[in-house]
């Protein structure tokens, strides 16, 4: 009973081409999220403010993960 | 004394102490007043109230809650009669209307007295007080209660029509009916993103699992009332998993570091959904909880869900072999990243708001997200034994008010499905 880590997700992983895509999905989401924060933030109201904050939870772990690609392709081209 | 959401957040806590059965009720009482939604808060204690009507804190809160002065009245009398001399139901009859309205409201009477006299509540079209009965949904304590206009009878009949039941605004019905048809529409879109993700397009699956993040961002932010915003905060969370677990470059790293490296993020986007929701960790199962003896034994029930996990997907083994050098880390990874983590967003958060925004059907909602989630296993087998061993954890984490026992067995399940039985020779 893993739902982090499922058949689909290593199949899909371990395939070069679909992994540089699907993290190309997953900056696109991050950049989409940040575009929203930014906006609500401009707007003034509570519960565009609690927009603001409600995006956080989206935006750390993506935020991790754009960092993790970045340093994966710095690696890559290192190498 | 100004009787504020504290307060009637205190005598939840009082009546919760003197009553140990009704324990998820009291829970969703609490969190509706905390919550400011009185409507929700009293249709409950409605429930309640049939099935304890010898208790006079549950009268007291559902005299707090009520929907009218007159309705109010009649609680308080039933404490008092209850429990004579009762001062909190001394201080609620001596009330005016105008009193009672003004403090439920958390309002200074005396500050504020003959202000406006339309009351807002929370998540409510407003409640004019200047005309008691005219447009306001109503509580009706039987027969007898209705033939006496001042409410000062007590009620001769424990039967009571819920403000649920009774005439609402069109508006509010359609709301609290959209909401349940949007919860419905996301658990529908996650199992299709799911499903696409596994069996047609990954890329298309993920931006369809992006877009429904950023729909219930938007739902849970501009359109929800308070108890459904909560929800969809932890409800956000299932969309995320996804999206990390195949947006992070994984092949970087070793097999048995991916459930950190993917849970590690995943964790601290719970701890947002915990500060936002405001629950304490008590009320998401972050505790000893109750019934040791019980939590133990759901622990050890890991053991043969793990063994029936295997029969269904036969997986690869995690470790190099079953020695205790190679094994452990990754027992360590699974029953941290896994167990702990999985059973604190789905039967931590998400069902602590679900017993909230959706209190008859919530274990079920979170189960079927659950099981949702492992579409990507492939197997219509898997995907109804996580369904069962899912809602069979949501009853143990109600029943103990703790994840501890299934975040234990959750674990072992793990451990033993990927690190021991692929080991083992089976028939």
């Amino acid at each position: 009973m893993i739902s982090t880590v499922t058949t689909s997700t290593v199949s899909t992983v371990t395939t070069a081409a679909l992994a540089g895509s699907v993290a190309l999905i997953g900056i696109l989401v991050l950049l989409i999220l940040l575009v929203q924060k930014e906006l609500s933030s401009a707007v003034a109201g509570t519960r565009y403010q609690s927009l603001s904050k409600a995006l956080n939870i989206g935006i750390a772990p993506l935020m991790i993960a754009f960092v993790l690609v970045v340093l994966s392709r710095i690696a890559e081209v290192i190498r | 004394m100004v009787y504020t959401e504290t307060k009637l957040a205190d005598l939840a806590e009082t009546a919760q102490a003197a009553l140990p059965k009704n324990e998820t009720l009291y829970h969703s009482i609490q969190d509706a007043i905390q919550q400011s939604d009185f409507a929700e808060a009293h249709r409950l204690l409605l429930s309640l109230v049939e099935a304890e009507a010898d208790n006079a804190h549950n009268w007291l809160l559902l005299a707090w809650t009520a929907p009218t002065y007159s309705a109010a009245r009649r609680c308080f009398e039933r404490a008092l009669a209850l429990e004579p001399g009762h001062p909190l139901a001394l201080d609620g009859l001596s009330w005016s209307e105008t009193d009672w309205a003004f403090r439920r409201n958390g309002h200074d009477p005396a500050a504020e007295q003959g202000a406006a006299a339309t009351i807002p509540i929370s998540g409510e079209p407003p409640m004019t007080m200047t005309t008691p009965g005219a447009n306001l949904p109503t509580l009706e304590t039987g027969l007898a209660a209705e033939a006496a206009p001042g409410g000062q009878s007590l009620p001769t009949s424990d039967r009571f029509v819920s403000p649920a039941l009774a005439p609402q605004p069109l508006a509010l019905r359609l709301r609290r009916l959209g909401y349940g048809a949007y919860l419905v529409l996301y658990l529908l879109g996650i199992a299709a993103a799911e499903a696409v993700t596994a069996w047609l397009n990954p890329q298309l699956g993920l931006l369809m699992h992006g877009g429904l993040l950023v729909l219930i961002f938007l739902h849970a932010s501009l359109g929800a009332l308070p108890a459904g915003q909560k929800f969809l905060y932890t409800l956000a969370l299932a969309p995320l998993i996804r999206l990390m677990s195949l947006s992070i470059p994984l092949l970087q790293f070793q097999f048995t570091y991916w459930y950190m490296i993917i849970g590690a993020p995943l964790f601290l986007s719970a701890v947002i959904v915990l500060r936002l929701t405001g629950y304490k960790p008590r009320q998401v199962g972050l505790a000893l909880g109750n019934d040791l003896p019980l939590q133990t034994g759901v622990a050890v029930t890991g053991l043969g869900l793990g063994y029936m996990e295997y029969l269904i997907l036969r997986p690869q083994p995690l470790a190099a072999s079953l020695s205790l050098a190679d094994i452990w880390l990754p027992a360590l990874i699974l029953l941290v990243f896994t167990g702990f983590l999985e059973e604190f967003i789905f039967r931590g958060l998400m069902q602590r708001a679900a017993l909230v925004a959706i209190p008859k059907l919530g274990p079920l909602y979170i189960s079927l997200l659950f099981a949702v989630l492992h579409i990507g296993y492939r197997s219509v087998t898997d995907f109804v034994f996580v369904f069962l061993v899912g809602w069979f954890f949501s009853l143990v984490a109600v029943r103990t008010r703790s994840i501890l026992g299934v975040s234990l067995a959750h674990g072992l399940t793990n451990i033993t499905l990927f690190l021991v039985f692929p080991f083992v020779t089976l028939p």
